[in-house]
């Protein structure tokens, strides 16, 4: 990969990247950071890394940086013994994106990455599972369990309404 | 025909059963049967119960009915994640426009797809933009060049330097004192710079001399002499002046040289001669100092002997002689003397 395929890749996925990793963290600056580490990680295996497979290269790098991040703040979170999303939770939903939105929060991490991978960027069970080193089989089960509680969630919130 | 035994009766069991056996294997068979009695019981358990076409009712209908209702959310998810065959496709669709029930509920299903917020956007992408790596490494490499340009520069100019200094001080000295003279003569810059009746009063004196030994005869010479005793006597009172100034500089020292006036003196403390001194090197320039490796004595005796030097070869021009002052090493003392050849040129003073 060259520096013109180096600045393309920017172009084309940085925003995608903050896409999916501002709604897995819900936190601008940290998502950002994130997104300039992978951006920083690629340029120094720029040589190394086929433009082909750059798009992975970087949701992989991406997800993994976020991980490491969200173990951190979990440890600083259970140190505090604090639960934001307790703080966070309303139930005054203008529309569906913000009954979506609220829902999501409500998955583990790894059925809102595997999800968000999937219907963001639509990658492939296959690739899911390379980017989020799990196995097709564990992906489907994650997919299916996240979708179960996004349709109950939903479905509890218009039974309300 | 093969033989009946123990490890292949299961074999002929089953023909029989299917009624292949020839006459002449069933006899075999009958007769192994008899010699091992307790797989005569095996073999009426493989006699199983064989069935017609009249005994068994396919429902072919439900078949090929797919369990939709039973397994409604799974079919709902895989429609959705597109893992359905396009033959269930169909058929799942064609069930939920019969079934108007399941309809919401896979309705439900569809709306929990994501759609990114394209309004989301990385804002600082110039930034993770690089430039071409060439010209980070020839900014990089050009840094290291420029530093090791100036540091070779820099040795090679004080390499010169202690090259120029290592030549003999009183090359050197006299060099620069003859020059300055010679530039003393010619510029007149220099002798509004310095005191202007120090630098004239003596170059009249030697002008009026020279005139005099053009025109006037031998029998004249001892009121020339008298001139040139005056300037020697000058010069020796200078000399003595000169002494605790070791490098002043040039066009001062000179001007003190030529000066009739004994009373001038240099108006240079003591204290900075070595500033004064280290002006002279480069380092000084550039604000840095340099000590030098000859002794202060020795380089106050190496001027005072090139302003003689000098002296005395400017006698020698006057008085037409081959005079000269030189220095000697004498390798059976150790010591340099100093040779001073008169060629006839006396010394006389007049008493008053």
């Amino acid at each position: 990969m060259n520096l013109d395929e180096y600045n393309i890749s920017v172009d084309q996925h940085a925003d995608g990247m903050f896409r999916f990793i501002l709604k897995s963290i819900r936190d601008e600056d940290k998502a950002r950071d994130v997104v300039q580490d992978s951006f920083e990680k690629l340029w120094r295996n720029v040589e190394n890394v086929n433009y082909l497979k750059v798009k992975s290269y970087l949701y992989t790098t991406a997800y993994h940086t976020m991980i490491d991040l969200i173990r951190r703040e979990k440890r600083k979170e259970d140190f505090e013994n604090v639960d934001v999303r307790d703080y966070s939770h309303s139930e005054h939903y203008s529309d569906l994106s913000e009954i979506l939105d609220e829902a999501l929060k409500r998955l583990s991490d790894v059925q809102r990455s595997v999800i968000l991978l999937r219907d963001y960027e639509g990658y492939s069970y296959t690739e899911i599972a390379k980017i989020t080193d799990l196995t097709e089989s564990q992906v489907k089960v994650y997919i299916y369990r996240a979708r179960m509680h996004l349709k109950n969630y939903i479905g509890s919130i218009e039974s309300i309404v | 025909m093969r033989e009946i035994t123990r490890y292949n009766y299961e074999e002929f069991f089953l023909d029989y059963l299917e009624g292949t056996l020839s006459s002449l294997q069933s006899v075999a068979l009958e007769d192994f049967l008899t010699r091992n009695p307790d797989l005569k019981l095996e073999l009426e358990e493989m006699e199983c119960p064989v069935f017609t076409k009249d005994s068994v009712e396919i429902d072919l209908k439900s078949l090929k009915e797919i369990p939709f209702r039973e397994s409604f959310d799974d079919f709902c998810i895989a429609r959705l994640e597109g893992d359905l065959s396009v033959e269930n496709e169909i058929a799942f669709d064609t069930f939920l426009e019969k079934n108007k029930s399941f309809q919401k509920e896979n309705q439900i299903y569809q709306k929990t797809i994501l759609h990114a917020d394209n309004s989301l956007v990385f804002t600082d992408k110039e930034k993770l933009k690089r430039s071409s790596r060439k010209v980070a490494y020839w900014w990089y490499f050009s840094r290291i060049g420029v530093a090791a340009s100036i540091v070779l520069l820099f040795s090679l100019w004080s390499i010169l330097y202690q090259f120029k200094g290592n030549q003999s001080d009183e090359e050197k000295i006299t060099a620069k004192v003859e020059k300055a003279i010679t530039e003393s003569k010619k510029t007149n810059k220099i002798k509004e710079a310095i005191d202007v009746e120090a630098l004239v009063t003596p170059k009249r004196e030697v002008v009026q001399s020279e005139k005099k030994y053009s025109i006037e005869n031998r029998q004249q010479k001892t009121a020339d002499n008298q001139g040139d005793k005056t300037q020697v006597e000058n010069i020796e009172k200078v000399l003595k002046r000169v002494e605790p100034v070791v490098l002043s500089s040039d066009i001062k020292l000179i001007a003190l040289a030529n000066s009739a006036d004994p009373t001038i003196e240099l108006d240079i403390p003591k204290e900075k001669n070595t500033e004064i001194s280290t002006q002279n090197n480069g380092l000084a320039q550039l604000g840095m100092s340099w000590k030098s490796s000859v002794p202060e004595k020795k380089a106050q005796n190496s001027v005072l002997y090139a302003i003689a030097k000098y002296g005395v070869d400017k006698l020698g021009e006057i008085a037409g002689k081959n005079v000269q002052l030189e220095k000697k090493y004498d390798s059976t003392t150790e010591k340099t003397r100093l040779d001073f050849n008169t060629a006839g040129i006396g010394f006389s003073k007049t008493i008053k």
